[in-house]
């Protein structure tokens, strides 16, 4: 039984650090990148060929490619998502561009680099550890302890610095937040900077235990996004929760029943709290006086 | 947003799609068509999609391999290439341009079973030989039959489960083992599941299958109940080589080490870059060809001169030749490609198909249009030595590890 805990709570770490890209974006725009997948391969093709081909050092190479694909998250939300989302809330088409988006990075990465999975090279922790009595691998460790990491340094940073409170207000809402001289726009672009940010390191740290592919993130993408439903797109712990849920539930199931059983456990655990509390068991319920 | 900017960006997505997705379903060909002893071969494959590996693979067999058969036997082979962007739907417009464009003498792949599938039924009404070089799921894709126009050099899967039934349905240690298969989800891994579940009802064992999705972040909980199962004879038939380096690591992880590990050859790609020594260690892979033989090796030395490394998919290149070998001798015989029958009842009676030193006597008859047969003496046991590149190593014949183990 303990094993079962382990693993999935160890997998959900992975599954919380995607989904905080998710979170970071929903909480200051009101939008989703639904390419997140594929910035999670950007990233990690990035820090391939800063390696293999430029010859920079592991952490160089995960460092400047992190910083790149944040950029393109910036240049996403300026390009692909702000013109798109001008129309108030029920504005989606900014979902559009980003699928959109996806498909082209899928095209693109796969005749640029094929569809085969390729060795990252470097970052993997090659080793098996205890924890709690049950082995997993150090990779897994490794996500699940930045997953904790990044979360918390997120918590810190929006409860107690400016900037946190710029993002707060801009949350709250934004026009009013504009007349104030804080710029809703400028805000969104940093929270895509920064969740892509996120997003390139879990796809970089993932692609050095299983190598990179065109492939690697639409598997992590239903995972993560469903971890950020279950705990709350509007919480920043929500997908550290929502994470820990889902990993446990399809480890559990899939222990039980089968590994195919195991994943579609998880989404009806999404369907379950969509149902019965669509805001996340983290987030927050937002009335509105009619 | 102004329709304007949704234009400039609608334009933007829409140029970036088509740069990307160029030559999907065009048809490329190679040279032009010439009088006697010549034919026109439309490839099917994808150039484009998930899996563009089966496309790669068999265009540099054809580069490095079609010119010398021609020379040796008097023929003028000319290709025309058509993309299936690893899609039924792609597959399905490829064959309709090769056929009613190119008009092709004969119809090379679809690579992938699904693909092939959605070709078979056009390739047969236009009874034109249709060349099987990698497309392996006998129930999907049959050879044979009345009209007889598939004729097929991959091992076919009914086979290689065969064959590989052989070896994990073994006792060991004077006892039925507990077979375990972990399968792709799809119509690759389903088949195997099925022949095994036959193969275990038929000779009273029992047998766990375990399923994986492509690309799984892992497979602990799989792995878990395997072991529970008391599993000591393991089949890993995954499509890709890069999951089954995720088993592999499961199984690590959760110390699961049975008596017999066994894998489809797709182990030889991707695996070796994700996994390590320890977790291939008593792994094996059965194959029908000897990976360390002479013909293997003549091979290889030529691919790797001319492309620099070796290939992703070594029975794709190894299976090309052998059906450009077995296609052009039939050409040679019936005077002419467009003389479609001629060639099919050739192909029939070709004496031998060579690949290198290799020879395969009476390799098709009427009613047999597969090259391979499920016979545990022809077949062989590979895996991998300890070093960090994994140098594949032959154990001996699958009789051989049958009768006095590997």
């Amino acid at each position: 039984m303990m094993d079962v805990v382990v693993t999935g709570l160890v997998t959900g770490g992975l599954y919380a650090l995607i989904a905080q890209g998710f979170v970071l974006t929903y909480i200051t725009t009101n939008t989703l990148n639904f390419a997140i997948g594929e910035f999670m391969v950007v990233g990690a093709f990035l820090a391939m060929f800063l390696h293999g081909n430029v010859g920079l050092t592991g952490l160089l190479a995960i460092a400047v490619a992190v910083l790149v694909t944040g950029l393109l998250g910036g240049l996403t939300y300026r390009v692909l998502v702000l013109p798109f989302s001008t129309e108030g809330k029920h504005d989606t088409r900014w979902l559009l561009t980003t699928v959109g988006l996806s498909f082209v990075i899928v095209n693109l990465t796969t005749n640029a680099e094929g569809a085969n999975r390729q060795p990252l090279g470097f970052g993997n922790v090659d080793s098996i550890v205890t924890v709690l009595g049950e082995r997993v691998t150090g990779q897994q460790l490794l996500l699940a302890v930045v997953a904790v990491v990044v979360t918390v340094l997120l918590v810190v940073v929006i409860s107690r610095t400016r900037l946190g409170g710029d993002m707060r207000a801009v949350s709250e809402d934004a026009e009013t937040t504009a007349l104030m001289g804080i710029s809703p726009r400028r805000i969104g672009a940093l929270s895509y900077v920064v969740a892509m940010m996120l997003v390139g390191l879990g796809g970089i740290l993932w692609a050095a235990q299983t190598g990179v592919s065109p492939g690697l993130g639409p598997p992590l993408l239903i995972a993560a996004f469903s971890a950020g439903i279950i705990g709350g797109l509007t919480s920043l712990w929500g997908p550290l929760l929502g994470g820990a849920v889902y990993g446990l539930v399809t480890a559990a199931v899939g222990t039980a029943l089968g590994s195919l059983w195991g994943e579609v456990s998880g989404l009806l655990v999404v369907i379950a709290v969509l149902i019965v509390r669509p805001e996340g068991l983290l987030g927050r319920r937002v009335e509105i006086k009619v | 947003m102004s329709a304007r900017r949704l234009a400039k960006v609608g334009a933007l997505l829409l140029t970036a799609s088509v740069a990307t997705a160029c030559g999907s379903g065009s048809s490329e060909s190679s040279s032009s068509r010439d009088a006697a002893d010549s034919a026109v071969i439309g490839v099917i494959g994808p150039k484009t999609g998930p899996a563009p590996q089966f496309w790669t693979e068999t265009n540099r067999a054809i580069q490095l391999f079609a010119p010398k058969i021609e020379k040796q036997y008097g023929v003028h082979l000319t290709f025309t290439y058509a993309d299936d962007a690893g899609t039924p739907a792609g597959a399905s417009r490829a064959v309709q341009t090769v056929l009613n464009e190119d008009n092709v003498d004969a119809v090379m792949g679809p690579p992938q079973s699904a693909q092939a599938l959605q070709v078979a039924d056009v390739v047969g009404r236009a009874q034109r030989p249709w060349l099987l070089h990698s497309a392996s799921n006998a129930t999907l894709v049959p050879t044979a039959g009345d009209t007889n126009w598939a004729f097929r050099t991959a091992y076919n899967s009914d086979d290689l489960s065969d064959v590989s039934g052989q070896v994990l349905f073994a006792p060991i240690d004077g006892k039925d083992p507990v077979v375990g298969i972990i399968y792709s989800a799809d119509a690759f891994g389903q088949a195997a599941l099925e022949t095994f579940k036959t193969y275990g009802e038929q000779h009273g064992v029992q047998v766990v299958g375990e399923s994986m999705q492509t690309g799984a972040t892992d497979f602990n909980s799989g792995i878990s109940r395997l072991k529970a199962a008391g599993v000591d004879s393991l089949f890993i038939n995954m499509t890709s080589g890069a999951d089954i380096a995720t088993v592999t690591e499961s199984m690590a992880v959760d110390d699961f080490d049975p008596v017999r590990k066994y894998a489809t050859a797709n182990v030889l790609a991707d695996y070796r870059g994700l996994a390590s020594p320890s977790e291939w260690k008593g792994l094996y892979f059965i194959d029908p060809e000897n990976f360390n033989g002479s013909a293997y090796k003549a091979i290889l030395s030529a691919y790797k001169s001319r492309f620099g490394g070796v290939p992703d998919l070594y029975t794709t290149v190894f299976n090309t030749y052998a059906m450009l070998d077995a296609y052009a001798q039939a050409v040679k015989t019936a005077g002419s490609g467009d003389d479609y029958s001629a060639v099919r009842d050739a192909l029939e009676n070709l004496p031998a198909v060579h690949v290198e030193d290799q020879s395969y006597e009476k390799p098709f008859g009427p009613g047999d249009g597969e090259l391979d047969e499920p016979d545990a003496a022809d077949w062989y046991v590979m895996g991998f030595d300890d070093t960090p590149q994994g140098n594949i190593v032959t154990l001996g014949t699958v009789q051989h590890c049958i009768d006095k183990g590997c």
